[in-house]
């Protein structure tokens, strides 16, 4: 189709990886995808998050190494710009947090967690977390990963901090059982000083000796990086086809289920469900052009317009939810009321989860999930692993994203602009269930998920 | 310090005076100290001055090995805990110390004089972090305050007093709505520390929390403790100030340090561990409420009207520091 034709081209994901296959060199192509980002012609979380770990795995398979904290001081400030671009699109952030609990896991697996951890101490890591919003311009923003997540961990890395450790010198040792940390921590500012000179793997000369953690040190942690970040493209890859093998243990015979528009995710759980079981479907529509868009393709089964060709080809393959027997209604918002008291069960999508359950969802999602509550009715959200974000956040500021006025309404622009807000943020306590590629997830598991899936201790503030 | 070098071996049941750690190593005021550090700096909250006390006990003692010690501390986090009538607070900082030693009794038990030295002044580090926390918090919870809210506050909290005055310093405008706190007047003291920093503040009457709730965006207080079910324990009427903000959906916040996290399960007001005696039928000579001098009743919060905790290790929901206590529990 269109891809194979050398005519202008809106660079969409498909582009932004061909260009990876082809021209990739490493700061152009950070600075193409910020382009890209911030013009918006990869946007969503499952394309920021694809285009972001694609990036970083070439990435760092271009990176010459020399030691962890250097790695993750490039990676880190990468990830910053990266995340600058577009703040509101969390995915890309999310990447980035990702990789750097990868390189986490890889160096405490090789014994090094006291490197990275030193790594992250020295303040290289704080800029990542900068947020954000144009909204807060105002705000002196800064984190403090430099300060004790919690006190009983002090005990296992007491001396987070360049200062601290040189106001009390005397506690190095006490500070951490291996008495070589001091040793460990001179080689780290000598390889990273060294690192424009030395390539790939050429020691430092200085601070080696008796310390058994100087070969550590050097020891190229990348290729088992670099397959992990395979390894979570492959998860981001298989992502929709996870969640919809979750189907059966959500739908049920003969129930009434309500979405609302028919989001990717949300259509193939239900085509999943309808090989199985037979359910009557209400899809919710409203006036924003996304939703009707997405539902009416979805319940004619034709391609949606942005879509790559792979996914073309699966669309006219695949039977319509009405030909696999399922009973599909299609309503407008205001009859949400009438309809309600006779739903099973609610699902819709989040396009970002916080850690305290909270999420961003397209505009709407809050109205369905309010009246859904009003009737008592269980709500499932469907979101998948790149969704889960590191972070909590006081509100909505900040997070909301604009479009452009409404064409189908007749206003005229230069008296009148409607605001069009595309997303919502949406308050804990409004979900049964996430559905996830990683398995259902209780709302109160959902901060220990993203604890566990970042390789973190704690979450940001938004 | 009042440290008698004279061994006395009573154990510590048969001593007279409560507060004093008798051990064999020697004895200690350790109630006597906890109290001078809490009237020098009154801005030391009282997590940290357990937890300088039990550095200065391991000072003062003169243990030579390490169960020596680490049963010194136990003593001395019981006694402390005993002589003070709300321990709640206290209790986390003292657990916090033992778990700290606890842990860092297994690292280096060669050398028991270097050991001692560099666990005190890592009781230094540990408080002076835990100082630290509280500008964290203050610069997380300058967030919360976005577009000229207005805040409503009872009682007297430290954190909460970093949080409004470092959004002041920034150049938030904003106005708050004070409760007087009476019988001990704490708001009192916040209307006037907030009215001095250049802040428009309203003092109203401890009755009417819910008549003023409406013209406020948020509720933020303070916590003694923060325990396991992220209830809180606070200043008696911050339940009131809950429910209220409940009733007309107006986030509730707590500004606290993780410090004042307390491994500790009780299932209602009636089961935290402070006694007092709110509730008296016919008492002898009494006409009005019960008197609160020598302590300060508190009260109990229920996780389910609070919103979010604002931490220095940032905003944590009634879940998260749930399971961050746990966590640190396990851990331990």
């Amino acid at each position: 189709m269109t891809s194979q034709m050398v005519t202008l081209r809106t660079p969409d994901l498909q582009w932004w990886l061909d260009h990876l296959d082809t021209a990739f060199a490493p700061d152009v192509s950070v600075d193409l995808l910020i382009g890209v980002l911030k013009r918006r012609s990869v946007k969503g979380p499952d394309a920021a998050a694809v285009a972001t770990a694609q990036l970083f795995l070439r990435l760092i398979y271009a990176h010459p190494f020399s030691s962890i904290g250097d790695l993750v001081e490039h990676i880190s400030s990468i990830g910053t710009s990266l995340s600058k671009a577009v703040p509101r699109e969390l995915a890309v952030r999310n990447m980035a947090r990702r990789v750097i609990g990868i390189i986490r896991e890889e160096a405490e697996n090789n014994g090094m967690g006291d490197l990275f951890q030193a790594a992250l101490e020295t303040g290289i890591f704080i800029p990542l977390l900068l947020p954000i919003a144009q909204y807060l311009d105002s705000i002196v923003i800064s984190f403090h990963l430099s300060f004790l997540e919690e006190f009983p961990q002090v005990s296992r890395a007491p001396m987070k901090s360049a200062d601290t450790r040189a106001q009390l010198p005397g506690h190095s040792s006490f500070a951490s059982p291996s008495s070589s940390v001091t040793g460990v921590f001179e080689i780290l500012s000598a390889a990273s000083s060294s690192r424009g000179s030395s390539a790939a793997s050429t020691p430092p000369s200085t601070g080696i000796g008796k310390a058994s953690q100087a070969q550590a040190v050097q020891y190229d942690i990348r290729p088992a990086v670099i397959q992990d970040i395979q390894e979570l493209l492959e998860e981001l890859d298989s992502c929709e086809h996870n969640i919809s093998e979750l189907a059966t243990q959500v739908i049920y015979k003969n129930e009434v289920i309500l979405t609302y528009g028919l989001p990717p995710s949300v259509h193939k759980l239900l085509l999943r469900a309808a090989q199985k079981r037979e359910f009557t479907l209400i899809v919710v529509v409203d006036e924003i052009a996304d939703i009707n868009k997405q539902a009416s393709a979805a319940v004619m089964n034709r391609p949606m317009g942005g879509e790559e060709v792979g996914g073309d080809q699966e669309t006219a393959a695949r039977k319509s939810l009405q030909d696999r027997g399922i009973h599909v209604m299609v309503i407008m918002y205001h009859d949400l009321e009438n309809l309600m008291p006779r739903v099973n069960k609610v699902i819709v999508a989040a396009r970002y989860v916080f850690a305290d359950a909270g999420m961003v969802a397209v505009t709407g999602t809050a109205g369905v999930l309010m009246a859904a509550k009003e009737y008592r009715k269980l709500v499932y959200t469907v979101a998948g692993s790149h969704m889960f974000c590191p972070m909590t956040t006081f509100g909505p500021y900040g997070l909301l994203e604009r479009g452009p006025p409404d064409t189908t309404l007749p206003y005229n622009p230069e008296r009148c602009r409607p605001a069009t807000i595309l997303s919502e943020y949406i308050k804990n306590g409004s979900v049964d269930c996430f559905i996830t590629n990683n398995g259902l997830i209780a709302p109160n598991c959902v901060n220990r998920t993203i604890i566990e899936m970042y390789h973190t201790t704690q979450c940001d503030l938004f | 310090m009042s440290r008698q070098t004279i061994p006395n071996p009573s154990d510590k049941h048969s001593g007279s005076k409560p507060g004093i750690v008798y051990s064999e190593m020697g004895e200690f005021d350790i109630l006597g100290h906890y109290s001078r550090l809490l009237e020098e700096d009154p801005s030391k909250s009282m997590p940290i001055a357990a937890i300088e006390s039990l550095c200065a006990l391991c000072d003062g003692i003169e243990a030579n090995t390490i169960h020596e010690l680490l049963s010194t501390i136990q003593i001395g986090s019981d006694t402390l805990k005993e002589a003070v009538p709300n321990a709640i607070s206290l209790t986390a900082g003292c657990d916090l110390f033992t778990k700290f030693i606890t842990r860092h009794s297994h690292d280096d038990p060669r050398d028991f004089d270097t050991f001692k030295r560099k666990l005190q002044s890592n009781g230094h580090l540990f408080a002076q972090r835990a100082r630290k926390a509280r500008s964290i918090v203050a610069e997380n919870g300058l967030k919360m305050v976005m577009n000229n809210p207005v805040i409503f506050v009872h009682g007297y909290s430290r954190c909460v007093m970093a949080v409004l005055l470092n959004a002041r310093e920034e150049g938030r405008q904003f106005k708050v709505i004070c409760t007087e706190t009476r019988p001990s007047c704490q708001g009192l003291r916040t209307a006037k520390e907030l009215r001095a920093a250049g802040i428009s503040v309203a003092v109203i009457d401890d009755n009417a929390v819910t008549y003023a709730m409406n013209k406020a965006t948020f509720a933020l207080v303070g916590a003694e403790g923060t325990l396991t079910d992220a209830s809180i324990i606070n200043v008696m009427g911050t339940q009131n100030v809950a429910l209220a903000a409940r009733n007309i959906d107006r986030p509730f916040y707590v500004a606290t340090e993780t410090h004042k996290f307390v491994d500790m399960f009780p299932v209602d007001q009636y089961m935290i561990p402070v006694k007092q005696n709110v509730i008296v039928f016919d008492p002898e000579g009494v006409e009005g409420a019960m008197s609160q001098e020598g302590l300060a009743f508190v009260d109990y919060v229920d996780p389910k009207y609070i919103t979010s905790f604002v931490t220095e290790i940032g905003l944590m929901s009634p879940t998260m520091v749930g399971d961050k206590i746990i966590t640190t529990r396990l851990e331990g």
